[in-house]
């Protein structure tokens, strides 16, 4: 059996391949899924508690059990000790691996006398710290290490650490003694600074609180922590305050993302007011987006896997077609049904075997990918996924083998019981297909029309739930799948009434060629029709994937552009008479007067010119009120419609127009005018001001309307107002955020208007002084500079943005790498299971036909002429598909693509109108792959035409 | 009078595996007489379809000449052999060919489009389809026809555009001896009415004596021929 079945296979080795090429591509997009979700799950677990990491310079995950523990006891060491195991008990209900724990036990700091400083010296205090373990990862800058145990009479040695040895000015050999620390005999304890440490590894996790935070302490042993510390606080102060806390170190490359649900549950259930877990948080909004990763992988690869298993079925469909005669026979010579029905089984069975090894091997190689992609049809080297065979990649392996020999094997059983007299009959008699008959095309148009209509509406519904993390109901993306097939099927329906119409202008007096063209079109459809409905298909979705990709990577960095408003912004701290106005406040002084800014050095930024073309000095100014007034320029204006704003929202910006305009970024599609228009008229009018559109529409203002703003300190007080008319409004303005998802008291997220006043940077000056303000830089080329230079200058920052490295960042989010990756490998399938498609298609269909050009030829059409026909029924058929299908393609564009760019709203809102993005480049790829694949499929034809000899082809025919 | 379509010393050689040759006609020379039956007749691998396919200049021979109303046909430039084909000659196949997109009117109408002929299409296609019995069968897909009914539409193309000569390989191998002898009857009919010559090959050996000439074949040699009706003669 198994002989005679790979004897059949070698028969037909082109189908064969091509089915095989369609499982492997089935099943590698398949397991696919499962296996980029674990290692991408897995290394945005990472990724995110190491962001986290880096955000607050604290290890990764770790957990904190913090007990202070109160020294009025008899036994206080035990009680530190007892304490200390509680902790770590209670810890020990999160079952997660664990690197090891850090304990630290810690007496406040105390007044201590010394025998070098003078009494009239500033007062020092110091606390004693006892860090188990900490003696492997310590170096000896100087001095020597601590005493290990309290010997009578001797100086008790204590190691401190760098930033306390300095800060508390401190001497190698100093002797210090504390009032309250006294020995049983009731001698004041003898403290020496024996040496003074720094930490071995400034990367080692040991170090929770780095070594340089202990400024105020002093490192002693076990020992006398215990049994000399402990006690003496405890007997002469009974406030002092002993603080043991445990921090547990988790092993966070080792967590499995699966248990992140779990872990977090854990967490909530475990953390209390003396336990707590930093990374929370951090597990939440991972849980929240891990889920997104795995719908929108889901819903990326459903149109791909559809149409593979169309191609499957049609090629193993064309293939038992052309076995029917073969099953037809058998089945008259008393073959039974379940037997062919076995042999085919088995045969699906061998195919899709073998491509289950293939197909495993190239979703791993896929994954990788999907994980190195960057944008559509672009990939970088970057750190690669992890692959793991889990458990669910094998079932769904298993699975999808099991699916493909089922679409191999299911159109066999009508076929296994026709015999040779039922298939004379049946020849020819093409029958009416199941879609046709029942209007399958018309009923998914309309229910995809009704999907997107429905959606359309629900749009504000749709960003609010994306924004309260909840996942996307994947009908939504279901619409535009079910839109494009049925739009397919239609255009099969339509194309050959077109062509029949086309046929009817001159009906017989068409040329030869054109005319058996024609006829073999129009007559021949149901035939051509899967072929049809696949190729435009393929087409469609190809043209929809690219300008879904396209459309929300270009949007996204958009909004990420226009959210910074320029390639850096960055602003320095400013050194002001804030803390000594504090200080008057505190003291009940009531007029302390105003804050008073200095500038930072200017000569520094000297540097960066370089490497920027462009450079702006900005006001960014979020505390302040509006309101109208009368007109004061003068001008005869009418007195503004009465209204005011509330401090928190409304933003006044400051600038100056010229360098402004050169250094921000504004997408030029927005509004209907270049905004540089708004900033020239705000140029040539010193009090001239632009305020946001929203303002306009709620207020009813109009320009020439005066305003009033008030500007309010960072402690809150009034500190004057401004004047300013409008002198045009806004729709957008670099950095501008024009609504805000605010969240509600019952946790749901409404949309809030933001408002914008944009006035002149040195009227703003020259009203309230010099406030801190950011600085705006435009690339030359890279954004590397910028990094050096802060490092190098030391520059203290409050705020900082580059908009490269956010772009840059959001292209490493899994869920924007999975659609990048997940897209382009649907496009690339569609391509390659295209050409592969209409390839085999066409020749088999040539070959089938081979009798009929023998007649052709007999009766004397000229080889040039039956190429022409074949031509023209390429041109009848094949070409209105093609453009069918980019026209489908282009119109679920058009419709589903915002739908689905609504729910990629990342950090912030969208703030930006969508706007649909066409690549020409992959238009043009698209294009290119057609065309190959349709000169190779005439290129063959042609050659068989041209090698036929007629003669041997009506034999053929004979057979 | 003169023959229609003269062939003198035809050859046509295969070549095997081993590259051995195998001569499928040897040396044949016949001569077809205007408005005549022929018949080659023969067992199957005997030439007579290949000797059919290189008189009707769907094949060429190794050596030897093919004339046929003075133009040799067995050349190689494949136009001449092609505007034989459209025009002078009509072709019975022995499986039905008719072209199964075009209903029986257009099999027959596009015969007459090939060849160019001058007059009314509809009219000749009539007059054809009911010279063969089928005129009111006339918008049936070939599909919706049985075999015999199949092969008097291809009759009816073959004759269509007025041919001198009609081949015809095998036109009874897949009937029954009843519609078979339909079939040779419409023959003889046509070759009364409308001035043809056919030449048709069988392995029939009921049908020898119905035609005029009967060439007997066998290992790609004529081994005897046969005169019935008109002329009497004998090998």
């Amino acid at each position: 059996m198994i002989r005679f079945i790979i004897e059949k296979l070698m028969k037909k080795k082109w189908m064969v391949i091509s089915l095989f090429i369609g499982c492997v591509l089935f099943i590698s997009i398949t397991t696919l899924s499962p296996i980029y979700k674990h290692g991408a799950l897995q290394k945005m677990l990472t990724d995110r508690l190491e962001a986290e990491s880096i955000e607050t310079q604290q290890y990764p995950m770790l957990a904190m059990a913090q007990n202070e523990v109160f020294y009025y006891k008899k036994e206080p060491a035990t009680c530190v000790q007892k304490t200390e195991t509680d902790a770590q008990s209670e810890l020990q209900k999160l079952t997660l691996p664990y690197l090891f724990d850090v304990i630290i036990c810690k007496a406040a700091p105390q007044t201590y006398a010394s025998n070098i400083k003078n009494a009239s010296d500033k007062i020092y205090q110091l606390g004693f710290a006892y860090l188990p373990g900490m003696e492997e990862h310590i170096s000896i800058v100087s001095g020597e290490k601590m005493s290990e145990t309290y010997k009578e009479g001797e100086p008790i040695r204590v190691i401190v650490s760098k930033s306390a040895f300095q800060k508390s000015r401190l001497t190698i050999g100093e002797q210090l003694t504390f009032d309250r620390l006294r020995d049983e005999n009731g001698d004041k304890l003898i403290f020496e600074i024996a040496g003074v440490f720094e930490q071995e590894d400034f990367e080692d996790p040991f170090w929770v609180d780095s070594a340089e935070s202990y400024e105020k302490y002093c490192f002693v042993s076990k020992d006398v922590f215990y049994e000399q510390i402990c006690p003496g606080i405890a007997v002469n102060d009974q406030a002092a305050v002993i603080d043991n806390t445990v921090w547990r170190l988790y092993d966070y490359e080792r967590i499995k993302y699966e248990e992140s649900k779990n872990l977090f549950d854990t967490i909530c259930s475990i953390e209390s007011e003396n336990i707590i877990f930093p990374f929370r948080e951090v597990l939440a909004g991972y849980i929240r987006d891990s889920r997104k990763v795995e719908t929108t992988m889901r819903i990326l690869q459903l149109p791909t896997i559809l149409l593979i298993t169309l191609f499957i079925y049609m090629v193993a469909a064309k293939m038992l077609a052309m076995e029917q005669n073969e099953i037809a026979v058998l089945k008259s010579r008393g073959v039974y049904s379940s037997q062919i029905l076995m042999t085919y089984l088995l045969q699906s069975c061998v195919i899709a075997g073998a491509a289950m090894i293939f197909g495993l091997l190239n979703a791993c190689v896929l994954a990788k990918l999907v994980g190195l992609s960057n944008a559509f049809m672009e990939f970088v080297l970057r750190r690669s996924l992890k692959i793991a065979l889990t458990k669910e990649v094998w079932s769904c392996l298993f699975l999808s083998f099991a699916f493909c020999v089922c679409v191999m094997t299911i159109p066999v059983i009508p076929k296994c019981r026709i015999t040779v007299v039922q298939q004379k009959r049946m020849r020819g008699n093409g029958a009416k297909a199941v879609w046709k008959k029942y209007y399958f095309d018309v009923i998914g148009l309309l229910i995809s029309g009704y999907l997107f209509y429905n959606f359309h509406h629900q749009m504000e519904s749709i960003k609010q739930r994306v924004r309260s993390g909840e996942s996307v109901d994947p009908t939504l993306f279901l619409g535009s799948s079910l839109f494009i097939f049925s739009a397919s099927l239609f255009l099969t329906r339509m194309i050959p009434v077109f062509v029949s119409m086309i046929y009817k202008i001159r009906k017989k007096k068409w040329g030869i060629s054109s005319y058996t063209a024609f006829l073999q079109s129009i007559r021949n459809q149901e035939k051509q029709s899967f072929m049809m409905i696949f190729l435009s298909a393929t087409v469609a979705l190809g043209i929809f994937n690219a300008n879904t990709a396209r459309t929300i990577n270009v949007n996204e960095e958009t909004n990420l552009r226009y959210e910074d408003g320029a390639d850096i912004v960055m602003k320095e701290e400013f050194k002001s008479n804030l803390a000594a106005i504090k200080f008057a406040i505190s003291k009940g002084n009531s007029d302390p007067g105003a804050i008073v800014y200095t500038q930072p050095e200017e000569i520094k930024y000297q540097k960066l010119d370089d490497y920027i073309s462009a450079s702006a000095k900005v006001y960014h100014l979020e505390d302040i009120s509006v309101k109208g007034t009368s007109d004061f320029t003068g001008n005869g204006n009418r007195t503004a419609p009465s209204f005011s704003l509330d401090r928190g929202c409304v933003t006044l910006m400051g600038i100056s127009t010229k360098e402004f305009g050169e250094t921000a970024y504004l997408p030029s599609y927005l509004g209907d005018h270049h905004w540089y228009e708004d900033l020239n008229k705000m140029a040539v009018n010193p009090y001239g001001v632009l305020v946001s559109s929203n303002m306009k529409k709620q207020f009813g203002l109009r320009e020439g309307d005066c305003i009033l703003y008030d500007v309010y300190d960072v402690l809150g007080r009034n500190t004057g107002f401004g004047k300013g008319v409008i002198v045009g409004f806004v729709d957008y303005f670099p950095g501008y955020i024009t609504q805000q998802y605010a969240q509600n008291a019952d946790g749901s997220y409404a949309l809030q208007d933001h408002y914008l006043i944009v006035a002149s940077f040195d009227l703003i000056t020259s009203k309230f002084g010099i406030q801190p303000y950011e600085r705006w830089y435009k690339n030359k080329k890279t954004n590397d500079y910028i990094y050096s230079f802060l490092e190098e200058e030391k520059i203290c920052l409050q705020a900082f943005s580059d908009a490269d490295n956010d772009v840059v960042r959001m292209k490493n989010d899994p869920v924007f790498q999975e659609t990048n990756g997940l897209l382009t490998i649907g496009f690339l399938v569609s391509l390659l299971v295209c050409a592969v498609g209409f390839l085999i298609f066409q020749i088999m269909g040539m070959k089938e036909r081979e009798l009929n050009f023998g007649v052709y030829r007999a009766m004397g059409l000229t080889s040039e002429e039956l190429q022409r026909m074949l031509l023209y029924e390429q041109l009848f058929t094949t070409l209105p598909t093609i453009l069918g299908g980019i026209g489908t393609g282009m119109i679920a564009t058009k419709l589903f693509i915002p739908l689905i760019d609504v729910t990629y709203a990342s950090g912030t809102s969208k703030l930006l109108p969508a706007r649909i993005i066409v690549s020409v480049l992959d238009m043009l790829q698209l294009s290119m792959i057609v065309l190959i694949a349709f000169s190779l499929c005439m290129w063959i034809i042609g050659r068989i035409i041209k090698r036929m000899q007629i003669a041997q082809a009506l034999k053929l025919g004979e057979e | 009078m003169e023959p229609i379509l003269t062939a003198k010393d035809v050859v046509k050689v295969y070549h095997n595996l081993s590259g051995e040759p195998f001569y499928a006609v040897s040396h044949v020379s016949m001569e077809i007489e205007r408005r005549s039956l022929t018949i080659l007749r023969g067992r199957s691998g005997s030439g007579k379809t290949t000797m059919l396919n290189m008189m009707s200049a769907l094949d060429l021979p190794d050596s030897g000449t093919i004339t046929c109303e003075e133009i040799q046909i067995n050349v190689p430039d494949e136009k001449i052999r092609e505007q034989f084909r459209r025009t002078t000659i009509g072709y019975i196949f022995q499986a039905v060919a008719l072209i199964p997109i075009m209903n029986a009117y257009e099999n027959v109408e596009f015969s007459l489009r090939l060849s160019g002929y001058q007059g009314d299409y509809r009219e000749r296609v009539e007059e054809c389809l009911t010279k063969v019995g089928l005129k009111d069968r006339m918008y049936h897909m070939p599909y919706e026809m049985s075999g015999g009914e199949q092969q008097r539409v291809a009759i009816a193309r073959a004759i269509a555009h007025k041919p001198k000569l009609i081949f015809a390989d095998e036109p009874t191998a897949e009937l029954d001896t009843q519609t078979a002898l339909q079939v040779i009857k419409v023959f003889k009919d046509l070759i009364e009415k409308e001035d043809v010559s056919i030449i048709m090959t069988t392995h029939d050996a009921g049908l020898f004596d119905v035609g005029d000439v009967c060439y007997e074949m066998e290992d790609g040699q004529i081994v005897g021929k046969y005169v019935t009706g008109r002329n009497n003669e004998s090998k």
